[in-house]
C-alpha cells in the first residue's frame, strides 16, 4: 500500500522531501493559460482550479517536465482532470492534452501504464488474491505475511524497478479523471485512467460501470466505512483502490457539491460554519430535550467535524484489504505540515505491516500531534468505526 | 445572491408546453394532507407565474406576501378558475366556477385572480368529494408525455380577448408528485408501503402521475434500496410511470432491468420467492439484446436516438417476460434525476453561472441518453441550451423554487438524538430532519438552508424567467418543492 501525495509545485526539493518522508505515489494538477482563454475563468480544468496557483503551477508545458522528475524519485506520477464535469468541447481539448501528456513517453511503459515495481506488483497481487480466496480467520494471518514480505520486497526492490521502467519516459502513471468520457478520452491516449471521488463509487454497481468502462483504479469516496470498502474489495480484485487517509476532510460530497471555492469567498463547507444560523423546527420538535440535542449536535458538528481529518486507525485494516494506495489531500496547504503528515503516515504504515493483529497496531500506532483535538469523538475521523464503534 | 436580471429570460417558451409536479421527497406523506399540498403548491405556481412586471397590467390589490391572494375586480366582480373561497355568505369550501364576494374578502384560497379591468386567468373546474379528499376534475390536463391538454373548458373573460393579453397561459395544475429521496437511503427505506398505496390512490383518483426517486446508495444499503425499490413500484400502483435515479450505477441497472420494473409490477409472487426479475437483476449479465426485444415505448426511444443499448439478459430466464405477461401497467420511464446535473451553482459568486447546455458529454451519459424520458435540471445557468444528442422525446425539468448546491457526506440531524455518536454516513437514525431543518445566512447575506443531507438555495430568479431561459422546443417540467414548514409534522 503506497502513500499518494499532492505535489502543488516544483519548488526544489518538494518531491524529494516527499519522497523521503514516505510517498511514492505523487499527483498534481496543471494550470493553463490556454484553456482559460479558451473557456473562461470560471471553467474549472480540474477541481481545486479555483484555488489558482496555491494549488496548481504546472502547466501543460512543464507536465513532462514534473513527471520526469517524479520519476527520476523513484515515484509514481498521477494528474488530476477532475473538474465537475466538461462539455463537448472542453473534450476535445482535453483530448489533445492527454495526447500531449501521454508523448511525454520515451519509451513503451508498462501495459496499464500503472505504478511500477512489477516483483512488488506481483506478490501484492497474490497477496490480495489470498486475502480473497482464504478464509476469515487465515485469511489476514496469511495475508499479513505475504502482504509484508511484497510490500518489503518492493520497498528494497520495487523502488530500483520503478527506475527501471520509467527510465526515460515523461508520461504520466495515471490521470485522475471525473467523467466516463474523459476516462475513455485518456485510455485511446495510451494512459490510465483513475477513477476520482467526482464519479461517486459509492457501491458495487457504480464500480462495476466504471470498471466495465476501463477503470482499472478507483478512488472511493470519502464517506464510505471500511466494511464498505472491503466489500468492494473483495467483490472486485480486479480493480485497484485508493482510499483517502489524511487531511482536508470536507463536510460536502465530492461528487455532489457544486459549489465554488473562488477568492474571496472560500468553500461554502467553511463559511457555513461562521454563518448566521436557526434552527426551523415542526411543533413536535420543540421540546427541552429536541432543542438541547440538536443545538449540541450542531455545535459538534460546526467546531470539530472534519477540521482536521485523519484516518491513520484505519492503516491495518486498510492494508489488509488490498488498498493500492492511500491519499494525503492538501495541494493548497502548508508544505511543511504536509510532510510531516506524510510521514507520519509512513511511521504507522511501518507499524501495520508488522503488527500481528489490528488491536496491536492500535496500541502501537502513532496518534497525531494535535490528538487531543483531532480525536474527540471521531468528529474528524474518515473511519470513525475503528475507535467508536457504533 | 443573484441579480433576478442576471438569468436570460428571453426565450418564448410556451407554457402549454410546461407541465408541474409536486415533490414530496424526503417527507412522510401519512401525515400529511396531499390534497392540500396540491391545492397549495398550485397557488404558489400561479402566484409566481402571475407576478406582473412593469410593462404589464398591473394587479393593484395583488399581495403576493400572503398565503391568500386576493383580488378586486372593479368591473365584473367575478372570480375566474377559483378553486375554492370562503366567503362571508355562508359558503363552505366548494370548488366553484365563479363566485361573486362582496364586501370585505376573508382568507381565500384561490389559484388564479382577477386583476383590475383584466382577466388573467383561465377557467378551471374543481369539485371536492364528501369526506374532505379534494378531487381534481380539471378541465384541462397536462401530461408530460403528450404535453397536451385535455377537455379545455376555458372560457374567456367577457371583458378582453386573452389572445392579446400578456398574461395568457394555462392555470398550473399538479399533474405528477415525486415521492422518495434524492439523498438519502434512509428517508428512502423508510417509506411504508401502506403510505405508498395510499399515495397511490390518491394519484390514481385525481389523475396525478408518480415518480419514484431513488438515491445513490451507499454499498451497505445498496441491495435494501433496490428492494425497498421493488415495493413501493407495487405499492404505488397504476400511476407510477417514471423512476428517477441518480447515480450511474442505478441507471445501468434500470436500463439493463427493464423489464425487471415491469415484472416486478404485474408480479404476483411474495418478496421471498425470488422473482424472475429479481434473477435477472442479479445475473447483471450485459448480453446485448436487439432493440425488437423493447417494448414498444422504449424501443421509439431508441430509434429516435438511433444508439443500441444493451441490455441486461440471462440465460437463466429464455423467455422475454413482455411477451408472454401483458403490461397491466404502464411501463416505467427513467428519469436522470438532479444528481447528474453538475453544472456549479453557488448563490455567493452569481457571477462564475454561465449559459449551460445539456449534452451526453455534460451528463457523462453515453448510450443511455437514448433511453431517459426526462432530465432533470436546477437552476446553475443563465439560459440552457439542450443538445441534439438528447432525444427531442425527453423532457427537461427544472426543480424550483429550492436549487441544491451540495450534499453532506454525514448527515448532522441523523445524530440529534445522540449527538456523542459517532458521525458516519450510515449511522441510524429516527428521520430527525423530517422535524428540523437549519437555515443560514453567510456573511455576503446569501441564504442556505440544510434540509436533511441536502444543502438548498433559494433560486435566484423569478419563476417566470427561470422558464424562459429553458429551451423553448422542449417539453418543460416544473418540480415545485414545497416549504418545511409545509410539511413539517
Amino acid at each position: 500500500m503506497k502513500i499518494l501525495a499532492p505535489l502543488a509545485s516544483l519548488e526544489p526539493g518538494a518531491i524529494e522531501a516527499r519522497y523521503q518522508a514516505g510517498a511514492r505515489e505523487l499527483y498534481f494538477g496543471l494550470a493553463s493559460a490556454a484553456w482559460t482563454r479558451r473557456f473562461g475563468p470560471y471553467c474549472n480544468l480540474n477541481r481545486m482550479s479555483d484555488f489558482g496557483s496555491r494549488a496548481n503551477t504546472i502547466d501543460e508545458k512543464q507536465a513532462a517536465d514534473a513527471t520526469r522528475s517524479i520519476h527520476a524519485a523513484q515515484c509514481s506520477a498521477f494528474v488530476t482532470l477532475n473538474a465537475g464535469l466538461y462539455e463537448a468541447e472542453q473534450l476535445t481539448y482535453l483530448r489533445k492534452l492527454c495526447q500531449t501528456l501521454a508523448e511525454g513517453k520515451a519509451c513503451a511503459g508498462t501495459a496499464d501504464g500503472m505504478t511500477g515495481g512489477a516483483q512488488g506488483d506481483t506478490q501484492r497481487e497474490n497477496a490480495r488474491m489470498t486475502n480473497v480466496a482464504g478464509d476469515g480467520a487465515n485469511r489476514k494471518d496469511a495475508a499479513a505475511t505475504s502482504e509484508a514480505s511484497a510490500i518489503k520486497a518492493e520497498r528494497s526492490n520495487g523502488d530500483a524497478a520503478v527506475s527501471h521502467k520509467r527510465r526515460g519516459t515523461n508520461a504520466p502513471d495515471g490521470v485522475i479523471v471525473s467523467t466516463r468520457a474523459l476516462g475513455r478520452i485518456v485510455a485511446e491516449a495510451g494512459l490510465s485512467p483513475v477513477a476520482s471521488t467526482m464519479l461517486d463509487a459509492c457501491n458495487a454497481d457504480v464500480v462495476r460501470t466504471l470498471r466495465d468502462a476501463g477503470f482499472k483504479r478507483i478512488i472511493v469516496p470519502r464517506e464510505m466505512s471500511l466494511d464498505e470498502i472491503g466489500m468492494l474489495t473483495a467483490a472486485f480484485p480486479d480493480v485497484e483502490f485508493e482510499a483517502f487517509l489524511m487531511r482536508d476532510g470536507c463536510m460536502f460530497s465530492d461528487s455532489h457539491c457544486f459549489t465554488r471555492h473562488l477568492p474571496g469567498h472560500g468553500a461554502l463547507c467553511g463559511t457555513l460554519r461562521m454563518s448566521e444560523r436557526r434552527f426551523v423546527r415542526a411543533k413536535d420538535a420543540q421540546g427541552f430535550a429536541d432543542v438541547h440535542n440538536s443545538e449540541l449536535t450542531d455545535e459538534l458538528y460546526r467546531s470539530f467535524h472534519m477540521k482536521r481529518a485523519c484516518g491513520l486507525c484505519a492503516i491495518y485494516r486498510l492494508l489488509h484489504m488490498g488498498i493500492a494506495a492511500v491519499k494525503i489531500v492538501g495541494r493548497a496547504d502548508n508544505e511543511q505540515e504536509l510532510l510531516d503528515d506524510i510521514a507520519l503516515v509512513q511511521r504507522n504504515l511501518d507499524i501495520a505491516q508488522t503488527a500481528p493483529s489490528e488491536q496491536a497496531y492500535l496500541n502501537a500506532m502513532e496518534f497525531p500531534p494535535d490528538r487531543a483535538a483531532t480525536c474527540k469523538l471521531g468528529l474528524n475521523c474518515y473511519y470513525p468505526e475503528v475507535r467508536f464503534p457504533l | 445572491m443573484r441579480d433576478a436580471k442576471s438569468i436570460d429570460g428571453r426565450g418564448p417558451v410556451a407554457l402549454s408546453r410546461v407541465t408541474y409536479a409536486l415533490n414530496l421527497c424526503d417527507v412522510a406523506p401519512a401525515k400529511l394532507n396531499v390534497s392540500e399540498l396540491v391545492a397549495s403548491a398550485e397557488r404558489h405556481l400561479c402566484s409566481q407565474l402571475g407576478r406582473i412586471e412593469a410593462g404589464e397590467i398591473r394587479c393593484e390589490a395583488f399581495n403576493t406576501q400572503h398565503e391568500c391572494v386576493e383580488s378586486q375586480c372593479e368591473k365584473a366582480a367575478e372570480w375566474h378558475g377559483v378553486t375554492e373561497s370562503q366567503c362571508e355568505d355562508p359558503i363552505a369550501r366548494r370548488g366553484v366556477a365563479g363566485c361573486q364576494c362582496e364586501g370585505p374578502i376573508a382568507r381565500h384560497s384561490a389559484t388564479e385572480s382577477q386583476c383590475g379591468g383584466a382577466a388573467a386567468w383561465r377557467d378551471s373546474v374543481e369539485s371536492q368529494r364528501e369526506g374532505g379528499i379534494a378531487r381534481r376534475d380539471a378541465t384541462e390536463s397536462q401530461r408530460e408525455d403528450a404535453a397536451t391538454r385535455h377537455g379545455n373548458n376555458e372560457t374567456p373573460h367577457e371583458e378582453m380577448d386573452l389572445r392579446e393579453h400578456p398574461c395568457d397561459r394555462p392555470l398550473p395544475t399538479i399533474s405528477r408528485i415525486y415521492a422518495g429521496s434524492y439523498c438519502c437511503e434512509r428517508s428512502f427505506l423508510s417509506i411504508p408501503d401502506k403510505d405508498a398505496s395510499e399515495l397511490g390512490l390518491f394519484c390514481s383518483t385525481n389523475g396525478i402521475a408518480l415518480t419514484l426517486v431513488m438515491p445513490s446508495p451507499l454499498e451497505s444499503m445498496r441491495e435494501a434500496v433496490y428492494r425497498k425499490a421493488r415495493h413501493l413500484i407495487r405499492s404505488l400502483g397504476q400511476s407510477l410511470d417514471e423512476i428517477c435515479v441518480n447515480d450511474i450505477g442505478t441507471l445501468t441497472r434500470a436500463i439493463g432491468t427493464h423489464e425487471n420494473w415491469a415484472i416486478t409490477r404485474n408480479a404476483t409472487e411474495t418478496e421471498s420467492a425470488p422473482s424472475r426479475g429479481d434473477a435477472l437483476a442479479e445475473a447483471g449479465a450485459l448480453d446485448g439484446a436487439s432493440a425488437s426485444d423493447l417494448p414498444p415505448s422504449r424501443r421509439n426511444a431508441l430509434t429516435e436516438s438511433g444508439v443500441p443499448v444493451k441490455l441486461a439478459t440471462s440465460a437463466d430466464i429464455p423467455t422475454r417476460t413482455h411477451q408472454t405477461t401483458p403490461p397491466t401497467m404502464p411501463e416505467l420511464g427513467i428519469v436522470a434525476g438532479r444528481l447528474f446535473f453538475k453544472q456549479q451553482r453557488d448563490p455567493r459568486t452569481p457571477e462564475a453561472i454561465m449559459p449551460s447546455h445539456i449534452s451526453a458529454a455534460s451528463l457523462d451519459l453515453e448510450h443511455e441518453v437514448g433511453t431517459l424520458s426526462c432530465i432533470e435540471t436546477d437552476l446553475a445557468f443563465t439560459r440552457l441550451h439542450v443538445d441534439a444528442s438528447i432525444p427531442k422525446s425527453c423532457t427537461i425539468a427544472l426543480h424550483y423554487p429550492f436549487t441544491l448546491v451540495s450534499r453532506m457526506r454525514v448527515c448532522q440531524f441523523a445524530h440529534d438524538s445522540n449527538p456523542a455518536s459517532p458521525f458516519t454516513a450510515t449511522a441510524p437514525c429516527h428521520l430527525e430532519c423530517r422535524h428540523a431543518m437549519m437555515e443560514y445566512r453567510t456573511h455576503e447575506g446569501a441564504r442556505f438552508y440544510k434540509a436533511g443531507k441536502a444543502i438548498m438555495a433559494p433560486a435566484g430568479a423569478s419563476l417566470r424567467d427561470a422558464i424562459r431561459a429553458l429551451p423553448a422546443d422542449r417539453s418543460i417540467r416544473i418540480v415545485w418543492q414545497p416549504s418545511f414548514e409545509e410539511v413539517a409534522r
